[in-house]
């Protein structure tokens, strides 16, 4: 019996559905066949129910993609895989950058210092990327502060911006209309174009937040325009 | 070799609607957030590069509804065009116009202009070199929604210089193939789902019976339809999956809208079918107003297609000669 449910979107994609509750089934398939996949995989597009294979027939067929799939022992090859990287984002939960903290605060029955506490302290995991090239969504947020998404989205949420809604917290990698209740902005540039890495984040990544004061960030900022920061690498394997 | 000059261009002298670059499309860098872009007709790309003499994948501009006029600032150059029926290549200074389908060569100074004409949502124009932009993951595409690719990430802007290749193509006088346009096929056959589990046989049945009117909201991200309204059990909280290009997602308020290479790469609505891959090539010949159907066929179906589709594509491309 297959691991997996499958159903198709169109002639050149397929979504794979774990079977049960295998939740790192995803994440797993995804680093297997991005390390190993066959020929003919033209994009994988992860989300948290299923993973969307886009293939060209033409050099692999649709039954060819399905048995090469059935036969991958990904829960082995998981454990041989590398580590995912950890990452210390700064953030500035000043209320310049933080513009709904008290919003927040008046609709979770917390304090502002006790909404940027609990925001600050969770080390989040990236668990899908998307609605923006490079944006990703953080899980878990505190469900102390559980709530939704603006009524009214913002028409500009300024890049690097950082907000959360329902149990996730996300990182604006470009100015964009947004709706997500914004608690403050990293000075880091997680998405840059120009650069041959443009996207600094993957899926499966750990990501702490480093509380700035607006003077660090406003430095940083500045020197960011003509050299990137670079990011500590932090360690909570242990 | 005296046909080498440095740093030639094509000045927008008007920049049309919403004229961008576009090549086959930026992949493998969807589970990281970015949309493939890319032209929808990826054949009639093929074949509007080889009339020019380019390699096949070479990025052309996409005019999406009305064209642009362009100043020619290159010793000379070969150019063609792939739309409808009615459309065509003008030379304004030398009261010269031309079919799509074919090319011609243009000299400095020469003011083109691209009439789109009034059947088709999309055209394609190529110009022998090609244009001489910076690739972004691997693709020159152009996203306007993101500011990604192309020249600075967006549309054509008047008075903006194109910056071209240096011509370096031996090629013809002229070049055309041996094909009529193809036919006006308004019927697009679809796989159902992937959401199959999301809607009734009877909401299935009625988006396939609909005949559908392609609306005004039209871009590079979705076409929106109606004619109907479709009914789906997949409440406000349905998790976000993947996007695929030709789907079509049903909105909260139950209508369609046909998700096109700019969509952002996942979505929270259900998708209750897919175009096929060949049919794909057809959405550029839609214009505003236009009534449409789907028509439900299996994989096996859809691979039969595919396989003789690509058999016309390869003769066509193989039929290019000299005039």
């Amino acid at each position: 019996m297959k691991k997996f449910d499958f159903q198709l979107a169109g002639d050149t994609g397929i979504h794979f559905y774990p079977k049960g509750s295998n939740k790192s089934y995803i994440e797993n398939l995804l680093s297997c066949l991005r390390e190993k996949g066959p020929k003919g995989i033209i994009d994988l597009i992860p989300s948290l129910s299923n993973l969307l294979v886009v293939f060209d027939p033409t050099n692999i067929t649709l039954e060819a993609l399905i048995q090469y799939i059935d036969k991958l022992e990904i829960d082995e090859y998981n454990n041989k895989k590398k580590y995912p990287s950890s990452w210390e984002i700064p953030i500035c939960y000043d209320e310049k950058y933080g513009l709904d903290l008290q919003f927040i605060s008046d609709n979770c029955n917390l304090s502002i210092d006790e909404v940027i506490e609990t925001h600050q302290k969770q080390i989040y995991q990236v668990s899908m990327m998307g609605f923006l090239p490079g944006l990703p969504f953080l899980t878990e947020l505190d469900s102390k502060l559980k709530m939704p998404r603006r009524s009214n989205p913002r028409n500009l949420v300024p890049s690097g911006s950082v907000g959360i809604a329902i149990n996730q917290s996300v990182i604006y990698p470009q100015n964009s209309p947004g709706g997500w209740n914004l608690v403050g902005r990293t000075p880091i540039n997680i998405f840059d174009q120009r650069k041959k890495e443009a996207i600094l984040l993957s899926i499966g990544d750990y990501i702490s937040f480093k509380k700035i004061i607006r003077e660090e960030f406003e430095d940083v900022y500045k020197k960011n325009k003509i050299s990137p920061v670079r990011i500590k690498k932090i360690n909570h394997n242990d | 070799m005296t046909d080498i000059q440095k740093d030639p261009f094509l000045r927008v002298v008007s920049g049309g609607q919403t004229t961008s670059l576009q090549d086959k499309g930026r992949f493998g860098f969807q589970d990281k957030g970015v949309p493939p872009s890319g032209v929808l007709n990826q054949n009639a790309m093929k074949i509007v590069n080889k009339l020019v003499g380019n390699n096949i994948e070479e990025a052309v501009l996409e005019i999406f509804l009305s064209g642009p006029i362009l100043e020619v600032n290159a010793k000379n150059a070969l150019v063609s065009l792939i739309g409808s029926n009615s459309s065509s290549i003008e030379i304004i200074n030398r009261n010269v116009k031309i079919r799509p389908g074919r090319s011609i060569k243009v000299f400095e100074k020469d003011i083109i202009k691209i009439n789109s004409g009034n059947e088709n949502l999309i055209s394609l124009f190529s110009i022998s070199g090609g244009f001489n932009v910076t690739k972004v993951l691997g693709s020159k595409s152009t996203n306007p929604s993101v500011i990604m690719g192309g020249f600075k990430g967006g549309f054509l802007e008047d008075n903006m210089n194109l910056p071209l290749n240096n011509n370096i193509h031996k090629y013809h006088e002229s070049l055309i193939p041996k094909f009529k346009s193809h036919d006006q096929v308004k019927i697009f056959r679809v796989i159902i789902g992937p959401h199959v589990d999301k809607f009734s046989n009877d909401e299935i049945n009625k988006f396939l019976s609909t005949s559908w009117k392609v609306t005004k909201d039209i871009n590079r991200m979705g076409i929106k339809l109606t004619g109907n309204k479709i009914n789906s059990i997949a409440g406000r909280d349905m998790l976000s999956d993947g996007n695929q290009i030709g789907s079509i997602q049903i909105t909260l308020s139950g209508e369609p809208i046909l998700l096109l290479p700019d969509r952002g790469t996942i979505g929270g609505y259900p998708k209750i079918a897919t175009i096929i891959s060949s049919d794909l090539e057809l959405i550029p010949s839609l214009n505003i107003g236009q009534k449409i159907r789907f028509e439900s066929i299996n994989i096996d179906e859809a691979k039969k297609i595919n396989i003789e589709f690509e058999r016309k594509t390869n003769k066509i491309l193989s039929s290019i000669i000299k005039i």
